[in-house]
Order: C-alpha cells, then sequence, then structure tokens
C-alpha cells in the first residue's frame, strides 16, 4: 500500500524583500526550498511507515525540473520513492490545475491510500490543493491534522483541530490528510538513508506520461487570473523610540498614557 | 452543491475560516471553477467579481480575477467588512432557508475530546491587544505580559511559532491559522512581523518592541522600540505598577 506525500518546492521567504521605492518583489535569485508544513506532512508519512512496516512512503512534487537534487535530498529522511512531475505544460497552474496534474500523477503511482500534504504553501497561502485532491480522487478529507496515532490498511486515527480545539477521530481509507504544524518533531536525514539514495532516482514524469490532458493544465486549465498586482501604498515606518533602557521605557509609558487619554 | 446547482449564483463567498477555507476548495474543485482564498477587498465590474488578496508578503495586493467560469468564488477573511444587516426579502437580500437535516457523514467516528477551546472571540473582539513572538524567550517574560496586560486592560494574543513551541495555548494564536483580530491599538512583544502572522491583524496603530532593528515589524509599526525583552519588560511593568 502507498502513501503519498505531495511536497512543493517554494522559494527561501527568508532572501526576499519588497523594494518599496521601484514597487517590485526581489527575489534575489532565492534558493528554493521544500515548503516548511510540508514537512509536517512528511513526517506524518513516516510516522505510518514506522507502524506499518510494510507501507510504501512516496514523494510526489509538481516542479520546474530544476527542482529536482531538491526533491532527491528528500531520499535522506527515509521515504521509499520520489516523483517529479515536470512538463512546460504545467507552468502557470493555479491550484485547480496543479491538483489536477497531482491527480493525475497519483493516479499513475496507484493503490494509494493515503495522501498527506502540507495544509498551505508558505508562497501562495490559500490551502486548496488538499481538499481539492481530496474532491478529485474521491477520497475522504481529514483537514488540520496535527499527529496519527493508529492506522493499519483499512483505518486511521488522527489528532485533527477544528473551531472547537482538538479531537481525536477515527476514518476509514482512502484519505487525503493535510498537515498543520505541531510540536511534533520532525526527524534529521539519516546517514544510512542518504548513502542508499546515492543509487536511487527520482522519476520525472511528463503530461503524456500520467496521461494528462493539457487543456486542463498550466494557464490554460487555470480558471483564475492574476489582474494586477501593486504594492501598497503609503506605509511609512513610524517613529523609533531612542535614549537607553530607562528612557525608552519611560518614553513608552508616556505613549501608553497618551494613548489611553484619547 | 446542491444548493449552487439548483440557484446557479454568478458568486459564491465563504469565510476564511478553518471551516470555510477546507470546504470551499472541495466545492470549487467539484464545480471545476476558480476559487481565491483569504479576500480582503471584493468588487463588481460588470459581473466580474474584484478580488484583491495579499501575495508574496504583506507589501503586495493581487487583483485576482475568474474570467471564464462560474459561479465565481472567494473566501473572505473575518471582519474586513463590517456585518451587513439582511432583513428577509426587502428588496436587496433574499434569505433562503434550506432542509439539511439529511446530510451527515458515515465515514468519520469521534473518538474523543482532548482539548476544548474557549471561544476565542474575546480576542476577536479585543480593542487593545498586546501579543508576543518567539522574541519573548522565556514563560518569565510571557507572565510579565499577561499582568502587563491586566494592567492596561488588553487582551494576550501570540503567534503560531509560540503555540507551536508549547509556549502558550492555542486559543490565544492570532493568524493565518488562528484568529484575526481588528483591535484599536496592537502591541507586538518579540514577534518578528511574518505575513502569515501579521494578516490576521488588521489595525492602523501597531507599535513594536523588539531586540532586532531589522525586524520586519518595524516597517508595519507606528510605534517601534528597539530593545531586549529581558529588560525591557521588568522596567515597563515596574512603572506600569506605579
Amino acid at each position: 500500500m502507498n502513501i503519498v506525500v505531495c511536497v512543493k518546492p517554494v522559494p527561501d521567504r527568508e532572501k526576499m524583500y519588497v523594494d518599496k521605492e521601484k514597487g517590485v518583489l526581489v527575489r534575489n535569485g532565492a534558493d528554493m526550498v521544500i515548503n516548511e508544513l510540508d514537512y509536517y506532512a512528511l513526517e506524518l508519512g513516516l510516522r505510518c511507515k514506522d507502524m506499518q512496516k510494510d507501507f510504501n512512503v512516496l514523494v510526489l512534487s509538481m516542479a520546474n525540473h530544476n527542482c529536482i537534487n531538491l526533491i532527491r535530498s528528500l531520499y535522506g529522511y527515509g521515504v521509499d520513492d520520489a516523483v517529479l512531475l515536470s512538463d512546460k505544460a504545467f507552468q502557470g497552474s493555479d491550484t485547480l490545475a496543479t491538483s489536477y496534474v497531482l491527480s493525475c500523477g497519483i493516479r499513475k503511482i496507484g493503490e494509494c491510500k493515503i495522501i498527506l500534504c502540507g495544509c498551505e504553501s508558505s508562497d501562495g497561502c490559500t490551502a486548496q490543493v488538499g481538499p481539492n485532491l481530496a474532491q478529485r480522487l474521491g477520497m475522504k478529507l481529514l483537514a488540520n491534522v496535527l499527529s496519527i496515532q493508529y492506522v493499519d490498511e483499512k483505518k486511521i486515527q488522527v489528532q485533527q483541530i477544528d473551531y472547537q480545539g482538538i479531537k481525536i477521530v477515527e476514518a476509514s481509507l482512502p484519505v487525503v490528510i493535510t498537515a498543520v504544524s505541531s510540536e511534533l518533531k520532525i526527524r534529521t536525514k539519516k546517514i544510512k538513508f542518504i548513502l542508499e539514495a546515492q543509487n536511487k532516482d527520482v522519476s520525472v514524469w511528463n503530461a503524456q506520461d500520467i496521461h494528462a490532458d493539457c487543456a486542463q493544465c498550466g494557464l490554460s486549465g487555470s480558471a483564475t487570473q492574476v489582474k494586477s498586482m501593486h504594492v501598497k501604498v503609503g506605509i511609512q515606518t513610524g517613529v523609533m523610540i531612542d535614549g537607553d533602557q530607562e528612557e525608552k521605557v519611560e518614553q513608552f509609558i508616556s505613549y501608553l498614557k497618551k494613548w489611553k487619554g484619547m | 452543491m446542491e444548493m449552487i446547482r439548483k440557484y446557479k449564483p454568478g458568486v459564491v463567498l465563504l469565510g476564511s475560516t478553518l471551516y470555510g477555507r477546507t470546504i470551499a476548495p472541495w466545492i470549487a474543485s467539484a464545480l471545476k471553477t476558480g476559487l481565491t482564498a483569504d479576500c480582503i477587498w471584493l468588487d463588481m465590474n460588470e459581473g466580474t467579481l474584484i478580488q484583491v488578496r495579499p501575495a508574496f508578503g504583506d507589501n503586495i495586493e493581487a487583483e485576482i480575477i475568474c474570467p471564464r467560469r462560474k459561479p465565481q468564488m472567494a473566501t473572505v477573511r473575518p471582519h474586513v467588512f463590517p456585518l451587513a444587516e439582511c432583513r428577509d426579502n426587502d428588496g436587496t437580500c433574499k434569505l433562503v432557508r434550506y432542509d439539511v437535516t439529511n446530510f451527515k457523514t458515515d465515514f468519520l467516528t469521534l473518538l474523543d475530546r482532548i482539548k476544548v477551546l474557549e471561544n476565542s472571540q474575546s480576542l476577536e473582539k479585543a480593542q487593545i491587544i498586546f501579543a508576543v513572538g518567539r522574541g519573548i524567550k522565556s514563560k518569565k517574560n510571557l507572565d510579565m505580559v499577561f499582568e502587563l496586560a491586566v494592567l492596561y486592560g488588553a487582551q494576550v494574543g501570540a503567534t503560531r511559532a509560540l503555540v507551536d513551541m508549547g509556549m502558550i495555548d492555542r486559543k490565544y494564536q492570532i493568524g493565518q491559522t488562528g484568529v484575526t483580530v481588528k483591535p484599536k491599538l496592537y502591541i507586538a512583544f518579540g514577534i518578528s512581523g511574518c505575513i502569515q502572522h501579521m494578516s490576521g491583524v488588521l489595525c492602523n496603530e501597531i507599535w513594536a518592541v523588539n531586540n532586532d532593528e531589522n525586524a520586519q515589524i518595524f516597517k508595519k509599526a507606528t510605534l517601534g522600540c528597539v530593545a531586549d525583552i529581558n529588560v525591557f519588560l521588568p522596567l515597563l511593568l515596574n512603572k506600569m505598577k506605579e
């Protein structure tokens, strides 16, 4: 039985900033990293494998071909296989088209009863691909999952966040799970796996390989369009309090008093 | 889904809440239409819904449209618009009642509830918020902020980072995966100011205390103070008590 963990390479946010004078986003050749929440999804997948040794954990990603080494590096965590979906036809996909492409990849992998992904990406922040995948694949959805308590071939027990707090639920498989950040400790890479990975390849599949209809991929398969982007105007740096520690606190308090008096 | 198929609306809007953000993409996928997440402004232009959302960090806004498919769907961040009053059939809106008693799920069994959140409404409605982030460093400092908040009549909020560290309960969490707040005054102690947190803060009066003068938060703050939290907080608390 396969567990598929969907991961997304995103630009390293730490290295991006907005040039307010020019009104542009400076990517500065920002390195690509794996979306942070996807590591929680990966950890959940690997914990399923810890509980059921015969489960197979695959990572799946739709990305530019130059992300191949980033995807390969995930073998170091102990995943069994890695698949990269890469084709010019996929470029410019919105969430609707992205989930279509991913679902085609998942169908090709086959025998998937658990699909995991980070709840949202740090660049798009839409949190749409997980629920979208569930709908497309006709699977049930467990959103905002903190941890997995039990899993076997037929069912899974998870801790899930909802608007009332945290609950423990049991669901029958197959399911799509979206992971949120938690106190879960994410494992580090193991030398043994890193060495083994040297003999492993990342499978690269294009649109034809996964029998994807190109009209449903990329820009042509996307329903939404970005009409315009603009840097918000009128943001200025405010007053900075100066002085030594004591003076700073004094001033801060006088601002607090002034504000309350208003 | 059934209602959308029956009434064929041009636009479908849901709240950008934990629940709304989960079911909206499922519905959009089933209808093969577009969905814009977390809108902060909406406009209609000849039948086209102009959807404005933050992108690539808090200083950029993107206008998104869904020109070829219907319905045009968006989730809207809570409290960005004032609550509208809906009177049934007054000519501007029509309230439709729909019987949902026949819908139920059978794949899921609730085994237990391990934590029940107190109502986060008090945070959502707070006029003054003292918010804390990773830079708060210690439990002792956190306690001091709580004490200050009581003295000043403020509520305490927190970033996800601090919640994930187990320093403070999730019910205090502000931001994309927490509550959206709309106070008159928001004071950030040891908060770097990343978009995931700040997008949950709708406030024109943001004050910040942080030891890193390059922290993002100072770009948003109307009043900033570069200071070591470990020294600043005890001094502030002592003087406030006087």
